[in-house]
């Protein structure tokens, strides 16, 4: 488990990162979500033992990560911009990491490149941005670290090779209990991979929470009422968050599980009432403007 | 397969992997090893052969030139070092890199190993590569010297010793690279401040000597140059002195001769050394309070910076004063000493400027930030100005406490012995080498008039821009107890007491140590060996010479005389009447001069014996006539001073004169009586009392004309200038 306690890392008069504390448990894929300059990244060095904090601290399985390689055996960070040894090829590369991560698999490695269709005696600085990311992922991967911190690595890749990677991460997590930690900015990029999302904004953690409990606890509900009278009954006792109305149809989010709203309709006696499927990005549109924020504005592409 | 199944092999094909990735400079560094060590020694030996053949050298002779190419090539006298810096300078900016990139920083740290280690890695690979480099190729060289027959034992141990202090130099300058690394954020400020580094030692070093020569009177450049915390003057110096390492005898073919070099120079070796242990202990400082966040910045740490940014505005500042010294360079009044100050303050404020602008990445905003750095640079330079202009160190008083005084030494006084080896006059600093003057007391007190003189004369120069002629110039030396050498350059007064002086001059202590021909074995085997000689007397106007009589003899008379006649008494009151000029024409070219005084009894008796000698009189019979030029015609200057000459609006460098010639017998004979002859000035004469700047003589014997410039000096003694000349030339 990865445990950030009141971390807190400014850049001159900048606070990249102001008092932080999130825990990533094993085994799940953990999404940090952000805008430019919230401190993802920070916070990804920060585990990655790159950066030192000014204050708090980076638990690695309850081990202090900064200047520990033994802890550090453990991770491979794939940062933003990726850096390549001068003219190396993905072989090379190999050979490198070979030295470094003692679990480290080059068989695998070359057949992965070779499903990607990668060629591994091609110089890396000829690949494109996308390749190269894939590169790295591949690299990650087989460097068989129980943890992979992974910058903006989605970015750049087609939807075939980021389908093709969400599978690698989750056969890996199956097989060995591999647990990636995925920085983006695009919140619609990790709904289908993640299962725990922190969202940060500012150098914050504005909220931190399993993606399952969020959809269980949350309903989005369109419904048309005869009567305002019956929109009252159908509501009473609900935990409304989001509340929209067209003409005579409604769009409603409400916390609770989808039983008791069911029931809580029934009161209502609407003539026409679905359930529908919240996506991560409606959670937190939702969770976010409760405590304040509009994440519109910082949030979505 | 991971890095625990890998065979020893693959281990080796990887670690060449790295190396060629993260240090692929060596693939230019070799081959330019290759180039200098292996082809150099090739080159040198071929051309030792080459040069044996076409001048026919002795089978020793040759030996001992093959020898030489390998110590040239690989040994104390190499220039190999310049090539390992630039490689340690390369490897460091390769290996470090990574300090001044995200990237490369995310790529690196997140490995598992920590900041330590990587730095260790990092000098391990560089350090491990260029040794495995060095040897390869030294090991190469000295298997084709070899086969040349161009290596013994004292030969190979001086290559070794010289590998050692190589490898040495290599691990110093890149540690000092990296240092410079670790304190900026780029590499532009990097390679700056490696420069930096390099430099700046030597430059405070010389600019200070600079403004000891400027501001005060009695300093004289001279002894060696000391300059701390330089691997690159180190080296410099330990090369130049590889230069007499190779005058010693047998230096090729004795263990001594590699020891001998060492003592000579372990002060520059231990300076070196203490360079890279400072600069190891700084980088692990450093590196531990370095941040990633430094990346892109220009120098990391503000004090640092600070002491950056001062130390370049007051070196500009004092190069400022520099340019104003050699602008005006000889009237140095209050008002120019105003100004020097003002342009010094102007100077480190612009420079000051335009570093913050290139501390803040060429931000040209930045230009009018670290106004407090600028002020404390200001305030330093003003302190520097200060201290020199007003000698508050007391340099131009500064005598040493006797009781720390072993010996001391008057040196330039006798300057008429040339013995060439190598390019090199082997008498130049023989009163450096030979006098050891024990009576301190004396010294100190002559030494004390002589400060006092020239710090007069300075005074005067400086404020009027004309030089006073009050004494006799001269560098005295002491030598301390604890080793030091202190110089001084002094003027000791016409007006010194001479009893004082001959407490001091006629000494053995000094005449062994003045004269060179008490030291002149080396004449003496050179004149006896080769037997290419010409021994000539003259007194000016005439001359005669021999070849028959030896150096030993000559020297032999000429040192009894020196013993038993010399003093100071002698040699201010009276002028040589003569000098023998000694002349080798063998291998080595030789000179030497004796003054021959009236009282050389020994000296002159050789020269009868010889039949050399001419009179010291003039023969009027010879003279066809005689030109006598009054400079000044109708101005009185005799007795008067030079100030007393310019406050009566005279210039005494502005000549209009009168020419007359004189053919009259009568009148030449009248002439000749009344002048003096200064073609041999003597060591302690003092001519201002009577060479009169008002006339100057020409003679003509009806082939040369002596007493024009650059061939013999004549002029009247003061109140002795015959009438008819007065009236004659006074128009």
């Amino acid at each position: 488990m990865i445990e950030l306690i009141d971390l807190e890392k400014s850049f001159d008069e900048i606070k990249a990162v102001n008092r932080v504390s999130l825990n990533i448990k094993d085994g799940e894929v953990f999404g940090l979500v952000g805008t430019n300059g919230a401190g993802k990244s920070t916070i990804l060095r920060s585990i990655a033992g790159v950066i030192q904090p000014d204050e708090g601290v980076v638990l690695v399985d309850n081990r202090p990560v900064f200047d520990n390689p033994v802890v550090k055996k453990d991770i491979f960070y794939i940062s933003d911009e990726q850096y390549f040894l001068p003219n190396s090829t993905p072989e090379e590369m190999a050979d490198y990491y070979e030295g470094i991560y003692a679990s480290f698999d080059k068989l695998r490695f070359f057949k992965m490149a070779q499903g990607f269709g990668l060629d591994i005696k091609r110089k890396i600085s000829n690949f494109s941005k996308g390749m190269k990311k894939q590169v790295s992922i591949l690299l990650g991967i087989c460097s068989g670290t129980k943890y992979l911190l992974c910058d903006e690595t989605f970015d750049g890749l087609d939807p075939v090779v980021r389908q093709g990677v969400k599978s690698l991460f989750a056969a890996e997590m199956a097989d060995r209990g591999m647990t990636p930690i995925i920085a983006s900015h695009n919140l619609r990029e990790l709904e289908d991979i993640c299962d725990h999302v922190g969202l940060l904004h500012l150098g914050g953690v504005i909220l931190s929470e399993d993606i399952a409990d969020m959809k269980v606890n949350m309903q989005k509900v369109q419904c048309v009422f005869e009567s305002e009278e019956n929109e009252k009954n159908a509501l009473e006792g609900l935990d409304v968050m989001l509340h929209e109305r067209r003409g005579r149809l409604h769009t409603i989010t409400i916390r609770g599980e989808r039983e008791d709203i069911e029931n809580a309709f029934k009161r209502g006696n609407p003539i026409f009432f679905e359930v529908l499927a919240l996506t991560l990005e409606e959670i937190f549109i939702s969770e976010t403007e409760v405590v304040g924020y509009d994440i519109r504005k910082f949030i979505l592409e | 397969m991971t890095s625990v199944n890998l065979s020893l092999s693959d281990r080796i094909k990887n670690r060449k992997k790295f190396i060629n990735s993260t240090l692929w400079t060596s693939l230019i560094a070799l081959p330019l090893m290759a180039i200098y060590y292996i082809f150099g020694v090739i080159m040198m030996l071929t051309r030792t052969i080459n040069y044996a053949e076409v001048s026919r050298q002795s089978e020793g002779k040759f030996y001992h030139s093959r020898l030489d190419a390998v110590i040239v090539t690989m040994g104390f006298k190499q220039i190999g070092w310049l090539l390992a810096m630039f490689i340690a300078i390369m490897f460091a900016y390769q290996g470090f890199s990574y300090l001044f990139s995200q990237s490369k920083l995310d790529f690196y740290l997140s490995q598992p190993t920590t900041r330590n280690q990587r730095i260790r890695k990092n000098f391990a690979n560089a350090i491990g590569t260029f040794t495995m480099m060095y040897v390869v190729v030294e090991v190469i060289a000295l298997i084709i010297a070899a086969c040349f027959g161009a290596v013994n034992g004292p030969v190979l141990f001086n290559v070794f010793v010289e590998t050692i202090r190589t490898l040495i130099t290599f691990v110093v300058v890149y540690s000092v690279t990296v240092l410079a690394m670790f304190l900026s954020g780029n590499m532009p400020t990097a390679i700056l401040l490696t420069g930096f580094f390099a430099f700046i030692p030597a430059i405070i070093s010389l600019e200070l000597r600079e403004l000891k020569d400027m501001f005060f009177a009695t300093f004289i450049d001279r002894g060696d140059v000391k300059i701390f915390l330089s691997p690159f003057t180190d080296r410099v110096f330990s090369f130049m002195s590889g230069r007499d390492y190779m005058e010693g005898m047998n230096y090729n073919q004795s263990y001594n001769a590699v020891f001998e070099f060492l003592k000579k120079n372990w002060l520059y070796d231990l300076d070196t050394i203490l360079v890279g242990i400072i600069a190891i202990v700084l980088i692990f400082v450093v590196s531990k309070a370095r941040k990633v966040e430094h990346a892109g910045k220009s120098i990391i740490f503000r004090p640092f910076r600070w002491i950056v940014k001062i130390t370049i505005c007051v070196i500009s500042g004092i190069v400022a004063i520099f340019l104003m010294n050699s602008i005006y360079f000889s009237k140095h009044n209050m008002r120019m000493y105003v100004l020097m100050c003002v342009i010094m303050v102007i100077t480190a404020v612009i420079v000051g400027c335009v570093v913050e602008v290139l501390f803040d990445n060429n931000n040209i905003k930045s230009f009018n930030k670290g106004i407090a750095q600028t002020l404390m640079a200001v305030a330093v330079l003003l302190l520097i100005f200060v201290i020199h202009k007003g000698d508050l160190c007391g340099y131009d008083s500064y005598v040493p406490n006797t009781s720390s005084i072993e010996s001391c030494a008057i040196l330039d006084g006798n300057t008429l012995f040339n013995y060439y080896e190598r390019s090199e006059n082997v008498f130049s600093d023989y009163p450096e080498k030979n006098m050891y003057i024990t009576d301190v007391d004396s010294f100190v007190e002559m030494a004390k008039l002589g400060m006092a003189t020239m710090k007069k004369n300075k005074a005067e120069l400086d404020e009027s821009g004309f030089y006073l002629n009050s004494g006799w110039n001269r560098t005295i030396l002491y030598r301390l107890k604890n080793g030091n050498k202190v110089y001084r350059e002094i003027i000791i007064p016409f007006d010194i007491d001479p009893e004082l002086m001959d407490r001091l001059v006629t000494t053995d202590e000094y005449k062994k140590g003045n004269y060179c021909c008490f030291g002149d074995e080396k004449l003496r085997e050179l004149d006896q060996t080769e037997n290419k000689r010409l021994v000539e007397y003259t007194n000016g106007l005439d001359s005669r010479s021999t070849t028959k009589l030896s150096y030993s003899e000559l020297s032999d008379a000429f040192q009894k005389d020196v013993l038993e006649h010399y003093s100071f008494s002698l040699c201010k009151n009276e002028l040589p009447i003569g000098q023998i000029m000694y002349t080798s024409t063998s291998r080595n070219y030789a000179t030497a001069q004796f003054d021959v005084y009236a009282d050389y009894e020994n000296t002159l008796e050789l020269l009868e014996k010889y039949d050399i000698r001419v009179s010291e009189k003039i023969d009027v019979s010879q003279i066809e006539k005689i030109t006598i030029t009054n400079n000044y015609p109708g101005i009185d200057i005799e007795g008067k001073t030079e100030q007393e000459l310019r406050d009566l609006g005279i210039d005494l460098y502005e000549k209009d004169g009168v020419k007359v010639t004189y053919t009259d017998k009568k009148q030449i004979e009248q002439i000749v009586d009344s002048m003096f002859n200064f073609n041999f000035p003597g060591e302690w004469f003092n001519r201002e009392n009577y060479l009169s700047p008002k006339y100057s003589i020409e003679i003509n014997n009806g082939r040369t004309t002596y007493g024009g410039y650059g061939n013999g000096f004549y002029s009247f003694k003061p109140g002795e200038v015959p009438d008819f000349v007065i009236k004659d030339t006074d128009k």
